[in-house]
C-alpha cells in the first residue's frame, strides 16, 4: 500500500461505528475500488495500529474480518488482497476462464465431470438456441483455482459445427485453443445473461459453502463471426465470485 | 373471478381448464404477483363443481411455482416476470424496457458521516452528503431498492420531489454541476436480508444481485455512490463480451 493511500485510511472516533469496523469498510472501499489489487500486500498489524493511533487488537479484529469475508487472506504471515477482481477482463474482453485464473495468481485445474454426445431435446433446444434433434457434446467440468472450485461450467457444442470433436478434445485441457486450431473458428460475441440462484445441496457441497448460499448463475451463448451459435453454456460460480464493470455513461 | 372461466361443454378435464385458465390470466398480466385468487370454495360455488377438482387445479398451480397458499390468508399469485437489462443500460431501464417505472420514497436526508459508504466517496466525516432510498416499482411489483449517496457539493440543492419524480439518471445530469461521463459497477450475489425480502416481496434469503455503482464526472472525480438491492431470480443482468 502506497503513501497517499495510507493517508488516505482514517477512523473518526465521533462514528457510532466501532474501530474496527471502520478499517474494515475503508480497505475493502479500497480493494473493490481498486485503488488496491489483487495479492498486493496490506501494511502488518503492527505498522498500521499506531499509524491510526489505534490498539492492535482493533487492526487484527478488522484483518480478521476482512479474512472471514474472503477479501484478503494470510499467507507466510503477510496479509493479501485475495479479493476475486476477475471482472473487468472477464465479462468486458473474451478470455477463458484458466486464463483469467492464471492472471489471479492461481494455479487452474480442470475436472470434466460429464462428457458425453446427447441429441437436443424440444425443451432444450428452447432455452439454448441450439436445433432440435442435432448431436452436440456435452461437457461439464469444474474450474479451480488452487485446488479451490471457482466455476462449475456445463457446455453444449455442436457436432454439425465441431465433426468429430469428441476424439479431438483432450479431458481436463482447456478447448477453446483446440476450437480455434482445428476447425480455424473465430469467436464473434459471447452473450451472456446472469441471475443470482441458492445453491441446490450438491453443489454447496462442491463450494463447501452452506445450501442455499447466493450463487451467479449464468447462461452464455458464444457466436461466431458468421452468427453461427458455437457453444450454449450454463455455469455456477463460487459465492464469493464478485465482478465489476465499467462504461461509459 | 373474472380470470377464471370454464366450459362443461368441452371433455377436457375441469381441473385442467381451471389451470390453463388461469395460467393465461397469470402470463397475460391480468393476474400479477401478489394477487389474491379466490378461494377453493368460491370457485365451487361459481363454477358449480366439486372442491376436489379445484384443489387438484391450486395443487397444479402450486406445484410450477404459479400461486402459494399462505395459511389464514388465502392463496395468492406468486409468479413474477423476469426482466433482462443490460449492464450498461441498467439506469435507463424505463427507455429500454419501455415502460414507467414509479419510485417510492422511503428516506430523504443530509448525512455527515458514513463510515461504509464515505471512503468509495473520498468524503471525510462532516462533509455532507444527500441521502435517499427508493423503492422502484413497475405494475404494482417492487423492482429493486435503491440507496443514492450524492455529495452536497457536486448538486444544486436537491428537492425531496425531485428524486421520486424524476430517473436517478436524468436527476443527476440536470442537477449535477457536471455531467455523469462514466461508472464502474461492482456486482456480488446476497442473500436478502427479512428486511430487504419484505420490500421485494421475497423470501428471505433468496438470492439478489448487490450492485454497487461508482459515478464519475470527466475529470474521473467521484459525483455519487449508488447501492441497488436487485431480487436475482427477476432480473437477469446482460452482458456482451467481444
Amino acid at each position: 500500500m502506497n503513501k497517499e493511500l495510507l493517508a488516505e485510511l482514517r477512523v473518526d472516533r465521533r462514528y457510532g461505528v466501532t474501530i474496527d469496523t471502520q478499517i474494515a469498510y475503508a480497505i475493502r472501499a479500497m480493494i473493490t475500488s481498486n485503488a488496491i489489487h489483487f495479492n498486493e500486500e496490506l501494511p502488518t498489524v503492527d505498522f498500521l495500529a499506531p499509524h491510526l493511533q489505534v490498539t492492535v487488537e482493533e487492526v487484527q479484529s478488522a484483518y480478521d474480518m476482512l479474512v472471514k469475508e474472503k477479501v484478503i487472506t494470510l499467507r507466510n504471515e503477510v496479509y493479501q488482497v485475495s479479493y476475486f477482481e476477475v471482472s473487468n477482463r472477464f465479462h468486458q474482453s473474451m478470455i477463458t476462464i484458466t486464463d483469467a485464473l492464471k492472471k489471479m495468481n492461481l494455479e487452474p485445474s480442470i475436472k470434466t465431470v460429464t462428457f458425453t454426445k446427447m441429441i437436443v431435446s424440444s425443451s432444450f433446444a428452447k432455452k439454448s438456441g441450439l436445433k432440435e434433434g442435432e448431436m452436440v457434446l456435452r461437457m461439464k467440468r469444474i474450474y479451480s483455482g488452487d485446488h479451490i472450485p471457482f466455476i462449475v461450467y456445463d457446455g453444449y457444442l455442436p457436432l454439425s459445427v465441431f465433426p468429430h470433436l469428441d476424439t479431438v478434445l483432450v479431458e481436463n485441457e482447456p478447448y477453446y485453443p483446440v476450437l480455434v486450431k482445428n476447425y480455424h473458428i473465430q469467436f464473434k460475441v459471447s452473450n451472456r445473461k446472469l441471475r443470482v440462484c441458492n445453491m441446490s445441496p450438491e453443489d454447496a457441497l462442491l463450494f463447501q459453502v452452506p445450501e442455499g448460499s447466493p450463487t451467479y448463475y449464468l447462461q452464455s451463448h458464444l457466436y461466431g463471426t458468421d452468427g453461427t451459435l458455437l457453444e450454449y453454456a450454463e455455469s455456477f460460480s463460487s459465492p464469493h465470485y464478485y465482478f465489476q464493470y465499467e462504461h461509459r455513461a | 373471478m373474472y380470470h377464471l372461466s370454464v366450459n362443461k361443454m368441452l371433455k377436457r378435464p375441469m381441473y385442467q381448464q381451471i389451470v390453463e385458465s388461469l395460467r393465461k390470466s397469470i402470463a397475460q398480466g391480468n393476474l400479477r404477483y401478489g394477487d389474491r385468487l379466490p378461494t377453493e370454495k368460491e370457485v365451487c360455488d361459481l363454477l358449480e363443481m366439486s372442491v376436489i377438482v379445484v384443489k387438484q387445479a391450486y395443487d397444479i398451480l402450486a406445484n410450477e411455482g404459479l400461486i402459494e397458499r399462505i395459511k389464514g390468508k388465502g392463496t395468492f399469485v406468486t409468479a413474477r416476470t423476469t426482466y433482462t437489462i443490460a449492464i450498461d443500460q441498467f439506469y435507463r431501464h424505463d427507455e429500454i424496457w419501455q415502460m414507467a417505472t414509479k419510485r417510492k420514497l422511503v428516506l430523504f436526508d443530509v448525512v455527515h458521516s458514513d463510515p461504509q459508504v464515505y471512503p468509495y466517496l473520498k468524503l471525510v466525516p462532516g462533509e455532507k452528503c444527500t441521502l435517499f432510498k427508493n423503492v422502484v416499482y413497475f405494475n404494482r411489483t417492487p423492482m429493486y431498492f435503491q440507496k443514492v449517496f450524492l455529495p452536497v457539493n457536486h448538486y444544486e440543492p436537491l428537492q425531496v420531489e425531485w428524486v421520486s419524480d424524476i430517473d436517478l439518471l436524468t436527476l443527476l445530469n440536470s442537477k449535477g454541476k457536471s455531467p455523469v461521463h462514466h461508472m464502474v459497477h461492482h456486482f456480488s450475489p446476497i442473500a436478502l436480508s427479512p428486511l430487504e425480502a419484505d420490500i421485494l416481496q421475497l423470501p428471505a434469503g433468496s438470492g439478489g444481485h448487490l450492485m454497487r455503482t461508482q459515478l464519475f464526472n470527466a475529470k474521473d472525480e467521484i459525483m455519487g455512490y449508488v447501492i441497488n438491492v436487485i431480487p436475482g431470480q427477476f432480473i437477469e443482468l446482460e452482458v456482451n463480451v467481444r
